[in-house]
């Protein structure tokens, strides 16, 4: 549905892409995961039709984005990251427009449907101005829906939701993506995990890692942990102790007083880090176990060799 | 086709959701509806005083100038500031029926407003003895018609240009007056080929034939050309805004 090779894309002298190369099947929800700035959001205007690569082929559902460029908007279903909407029109009157510009049918019926699908139908009279974030973004994400796309390519669909909303937008994803090609980005790792089939991990334009989501977790999980610790007092006394402790590979004081504790991988030391705390007498005020920022995530994964998924 | 007759619904109705309408309709019937004021008020006192028509389609066009390119501002610029451009450019719609059909939301927009604007001599014919002429209305009225298709493309293809929309509302005075009042110029001081040019490519002149009752087939062509060639240059800088 989507093959990707060799794309590249510059902005006068910066290069935002460098020969990125993916795919992606029928069936398949495919998550970008990367910072901000990483080239997710060029790739995916490229394979959406509004702007056109340095270099480089992209076909997507049979159709040459450069060559048939028309062609392919007619296949793709296509959320920009900023969710940009009119807001002087009303729900519906904006569904049917970009139903009617997608050349649907019955653009109204149509509309309606996918506000039901969202969970919008009680706004469909609703000026967009007067919409919450959250809802504009499902008015979005029906837009991309209308035509019934093969291909949805969603920039970020789940910034700036609440957490009930998250839930329901990714179910929503997830469903769709059974009988579609779904691409989304997002740079939030745990929502790579749980909504996507596979994951491609991109920074400063390139493809840096591409795995299975269980695969991604499973490598992460062997890396090392890290955990902080707080006591009330004598912190600096306690570094030799936990040193010595088996599992632990380094302790270091941050400056906000706190320890920072380096573990081997898949070794837990928590409790064993506390009851030690308690030995010594000092008072334990937090024992925190930290997740892994994306930064840490590109170190782990490019340390290791990359495994095509 | 249909895709321009789309995006021409949504500008057109869009519009009318739009204070600067309203306020550009507001100032074109007040201006005209003084000068109406006027007249109804000399041929009150001077019974053989005949108004002219070509004094309503004169300030209608000094009024468009400047009223004008708030209305074209809008057209690209206002959707490259919210995004909505993107939307725009991913739907399968080629290029030029975004530009056509924003061109032509626009040029229906302000013939609409234009069309008020009839009842003045409307109403001033019932009240004057001999009536006006209805000759000199109509081409009048064309002559509108044509400068309000001409600089509609010119409006579009600079809001094509910029995201920020005084940006594009100076550049499109600017240009507007340079077109209209500026062009000419050269071809009324000097002799020779630029002058002859400098006349040919003069925007008020074949208005002003037209205003007099006479349509010259050099001004239509001029017009039209002159609105293609502006729809093009609109069609090529929004292609140019992929590469940025």
């Amino acid at each position: 549905m989507i093959q990707v090779e060799g794309l590249t894309k510059d902005y006068g002298a910066r290069r935002a892409i460098d020969d990125i190369k993916f795919h992606a099947e029928k069936g398949e929800i495919v998550g970008f995961l990367g910072p901000n700035g990483a080239g997710k959001t060029t790739t995916m205007r490229i394979l959406a039709g509004y702007m056109p690569a340095t270099s480089g082929k992209a076909v997507v559902a049979g159709y040459d984005v450069m060559e048939d460029s028309i062609e392919v908007r007619r296949r793709v279903g296509y959320l920009p990251e900023s969710v940009p909407l009119y807001t002087d029109m009303t729900v519906l009157d904006y569904l049917k427009y970009m139903g009617d510009l997608h050349g649907v049918a019955n653009s109204i019926e149509r509309a309606e449907d996918v506000l039901q699908q969202v969970d919008l139908s009680d706004r469909a009279e609703t000026y967009i101005e007067y919409l919450s974030k959250g809802m504009r973004q499902r008015v979005g994400l029906a837009q991309a829906l209308l035509h019934e796309p093969e291909v949805l390519i969603l920039d970020e669909p789940t910034i700036g939701l609440d957490p009930a909303q998250i839930r329901e937008v990714r179910a929503l994803i997830q469903h769709i993506g059974k009988e579609r090609t779904v691409l989304l980005s997002t740079h939030i790792l745990a929502e790579a995990q749980t909504m996507c089939d596979r994951v491609l991990i991109i920074n400063k334009g390139k493809i840096v890692a591409e795995d299975t989501a269980k695969n991604l977790e499973a490598r992460l999980t062997t890396g090392g942990g890290r955990l902080s610790l707080r006591v009330k007092s004598k912190a600096k006394s306690l570094i030799p102790t936990l040193k010595a402790l088996k599992g632990i590979t380094d302790v270091e004081l941050a400056q906000d007083g706190a320890l920072l504790i380096e573990t081997k991988p898949g070794v837990e030391v928590r409790p064993e880090v506390a009851r030690t705390v308690i030995a010594e007498n000092c008072d334990l005020l937090e024992l925190r176990q930290h997740g892994m920022t994306l930064e840490e995530i590109f170190l782990e994964l490019t340390a290791e060799p990359t495994t095509e998924g | 086709m249909r895709n321009v007759w789309i995006i021409a619904r949504r500008e057109y109705n869009a519009y009318f959701n739009s204070p600067i309408a309203y306020a550009m309709a507001a100032a074109l019937l007040f201006s005209i509806g003084v000068l109406f004021a006027g007249d109804v008020y000399y041929s009150g006192i001077y019974p053989d005083f005949v108004p002219s028509v070509d004094r309503i389609t004169q300030i209608a066009v000094a009024m468009l100038i400047f009223i004008m390119p708030a209305l074209t501002m809008r057209l690209i610029s206002d959707e490259a500031r919210q995004g909505t451009l993107e939307l725009l450019l991913t739907a399968p719609v080629n290029d030029g029926a975004v530009v056509v059909g924003k061109w032509l939301g626009g040029v229906l927009f302000t013939l609409t407003v234009l069309a008020t604007t009839l009842i003045y001599p409307i109403m001033l014919n019932g009240m004057v003895q001999p009536p006006l002429d209805r000759g000199l209305l109509i081409t009048g009225y064309l002559a509108l018609v044509l400068f309000t298709m001409v600089f509609t493309a010119l409006g579009v293809a600079i809001s094509a240009l910029f995201d920020n929309l005084v940006a594009t509302f100076i550049a499109t005075i600017g240009s507007f007056v340079a077109l209209w009042y500026f062009i000419g110029i050269p071809g009324s001081l000097a002799g020779g080929a630029v002058a002859e040019v400098s006349r040919y490519m003069a925007f008020n002149r074949y208005f002003e034939t037209m205003l007099r009752g006479a349509i010259e087939l050099t001004g239509l062509v001029y017009y039209l050309s002159a609105t293609a060639f502006f729809l093009i240059l609109a069609t090529l800088v929004l292609q140019s805004r992929r590469w940025r």
